[in-house]
């Protein structure tokens, strides 16, 4: 027999960028180093450290996306549907601290500003100083409208670390008409041109609907990151939001399965893509978790049932409860939110029924996730 | 246990006992739910001609090899030696494909053979079939897989792998005779069952071998397959195992931890032990 495998131990399969990113933590954030080196070396006894998603400031947002899983959370939608913006409690200053303070000890490192548009939030430098960017990695999702040299460095100076963009299409009216904003697209080249500048860590999100994958389009979208070395990170449109009736945009294995040929040609990944010497798979909260406005955290970005609060509960005790769910923590290789028809039908129509009910999202864990059961 | 009872159901999967841990599927999330298993195993109708001929193409000495005749007559016979089992023809329900594991200068420690034979042989093999594709191996643990790997006791491995530098072995392998069970209840059950003496729990030389002769058994367009553990052998830490998978229209060899939380292993919908007849030749 002859032949030869690549055989990567995991510390040699993580990507030079993954090295690249450990090594400049050591000096810079050294606290964040320690996390990832501990997280390396207790992975296999089933630790997690998933990146926290803070969707902020009553997910305000100067945009109005045709695709957008977040409009039923925003002031001006529950102000058209209820005449009231949402009444519930909002998490303050000191929650965060708090929640940073747990995280820490957790041992999570990754924290993403999300909304809405994150930026327009006046109080943003103060939670940035709240969630302690010594500690943690502070990663700004931008629809990059402001997001000039100035604010750049602003974040930069702050203690931020990255910024994630998101493009929508390489095509500028195309992207126009999808983010209903006329001029976004070169703003989105102005703000990835000022990261660049100020040297803050840089990706692009776009969003793919079904068949994009085979585009021209995506393929010059490609090519472009590739040439200007950013990485591309690519979310499946899911069937909820304002997307919640558009089951034809969902992609099948076959957009999945091309995305994964092309991961090994352009800097291209997916929320499944083997990072962090773990295989590709479904992340729901060992991977990422969200939390909304109120504390309630939703396993995956476009999921609408919570599992557990982090102000009433502490933030171990919601994810041991995650990983403990049927449908959450065991080993899954596919989205459940963006492929699993039978998931998208339990959770839309959990969601449904909840919103007869309720018009406040996400829903709550005793009448979601809880129903699926616990892994014995 | 009663020697007439019916050990494997509708879909060939062999029945849990009491003990056993397995995934329970819950009907709320599957309004439609059938017997069918969402973990397919991708088995066209099978062609032992163009199985024998992807061993030959890679480069595997024919003398090394069975005689395509005795292949043909060996899985019949095999196939035969199930069918005319009534405990055991249920296994026929659930997909099964044929494998040669060829005679080889096999190193006496698992972990070094697997590593220096059996995944060098796949990745050859999976590159001709799809030359865009990759085949990786990752082993979490930080160490490579030498003395570290041994025959779990009782899987009937150590039969299978006993004489492979004087014979080959062929054989057909069930992937999902074990779909939905943790780790430890695949050899747990397996112990349980009433077996004649060549059908093992599966491994990584049998898996590998059946992924040489099929090697699009896990890559489909249309659906997700199973992970393929090799639960007939064992790692020394306990928390790690071995295990075949795809990722999209690649093929991937995991040394993977096993371990759900600090104190939970995995019981996974989508994992899956096999077991696998056998007959040296």
């Amino acid at each position: 027999m002859s032949g030869s495998a690549e055989i990567l131990a995991d510390h040699e399969s993580l990507t030079d960028e993954e090295k690249r990113k450990r090594k400049d933590q050591s000096k810079v954030r050294p606290r964040v180093h320690q996390k990832i080196r501990d997280y390396f070396d207790n992975m296999i006894d089933g630790r997690i450290s998933p990146i926290l998603r803070l969707k902020i400031n009553r997910s305000l947002c100067n945009f109005h996306c045709a695709h957008c899983c977040e409009e039923p959370y925003m002031s001006r939608d529950l102000k058209k549907k209820t005449g009231a913006i949402d009444p519930r409690e909002q998490m303050t200053l000191e929650d965060y601290k708090e929640l940073s303070r747990q995280a820490d000890e957790y041992g999570i490192f990754r924290f993403v500003l999300t909304g809405g548009e994150p930026l327009l939030d006046k109080n943003l430098d103060k939670l940035i100083e709240a969630l302690d960017p010594k500690k943690h990695l502070i990663i700004l999702d931008t629809n990059g409208w402001t997001f000039d040299e100035e604010k750049a460095k602003w974040f930069e100076s702050l203690g931020g670390y990255k910024v994630q963009i998101s493009l929508d299409s390489f095509n500028e009216e195309e992207h126009d008409e999808f983010r209903s904003k006329k001029g976004s697209y070169q703003r989105v080249i102005r703000a990835l041109n000022a990261a660049k500048k100020i040297g803050l860590e840089l990706l692009i999100s776009t969003c793919i609907i079904r068949d994009r994958v085979f585009t021209k389009e995506f393929e010059q979208l490609c090519d472009f990151c590739k040439v200007n070395d950013i990485p591309l990170y690519v979310t499946l449109a899911k069937p909820v939001g304002t997307a919640r009736e558009q089951d034809d945009w969902v992609c099948v294995k076959k957009d999945v399965d091309a995305l994964k040929y092309l991961e090994d040609t352009y800097n291209v990944f997916t929320h499944m893509s083997p990072s962090y010497g773990q295989p590709g798979k479904c992340i729901t909260v060992k991977g990422i978790n969200t939390i909304n406005h109120d504390g309630e955290m939703i396993p995956c970005p476009y999921m609408d049932l919570s599992i557990g609060n982090v102000v009433k509960d502490s933030l171990s005790k919601v994810l041991e409860r995650g990983m403990l769910n049927k449908w959450l923590g065991p080993y899954r290789d596919e989205c459940i939110i963006g492929e699993h028809f039978g998931f998208i039908n339990f959770h839309n129509q959990t969601v449904k029924n909840h919103l007869k009910e309720s018009p406040y999202l996400p829903v709550p864990y005793e009448k979601g996730f809880k129903l699926a059961g616990k892994v014995k | 246990m009663n020697s007439l009872e019916v050990l494997f159901d509708k879909r060939g999967r062999c029945k849990p006992s009491k003990r056993s841990r397995v995934f329970e599927r819950l009907s709320i999330f599957n309004e439609n739910f059938s017997n069918d298993y969402y973990y397919k195993i991708n088995v066209k109708e099978i062609e032992l001609k163009e199985i024998y001929k992807r061993y030959v193409d890679n480069g595997i000495e024919v003398s090394n090899l069975p005689s395509l005749e005795i292949f043909q007559n060996t899985t019949e016979a095999l196939l035969q030696e199930i069918e005319s089992n009534p405990i055991l023809d249920g296994m026929l329900n659930g997909p099964h494909v044929p494998f040669i594991i060829p005679s080889y200068d096999a190193k006496s420690d698992i972990g070094d053979d697997i590593e220096s034979n059996i995944l060098p042989m796949l990745s050859k093999s999976f590159h001709k079939y799809d030359s865009k594709a990759h085949f990786k191996s990752v082993f979490q643990g930080h160490s490579h897989l030498n003395d570290k790997i041994h025959y779990n006791e009782n899987s009937g491995q150590d039969r299978l792998l006993a004489n492979l530098s004087n014979q080959a072995v062929v054989g057909w392998y069930f992937p999902q005779a074990f779909q939905e069970y943790d780790y430890a209840s695949q050899v747990e059950r397996y112990s349980e069952l009433p077996l004649p003496k060549n059908i093992c729990l599966s491994g990584v030389h049998d898996i590998a071998a059946s992924l040489i002769g099929t090697p699009d058994m896990l890559i489909s367009e249309d659906f997700y397959s199973p992970i393929l553990c090799s639960s007939g052998l064992k790692h020394q830490d306990e928390r790690l195992v071995l295990m075949f998978k795809s990722y999209g229209p690649h093929l991937e060899f995991w040394c993977l931890s096993q371990m759900l939380t600090p104190n939970i292993t995995q019981v996974s919908e989508q994992w899956s032990g096999g077991l696998t007849i056998f007959q040296s030749v």
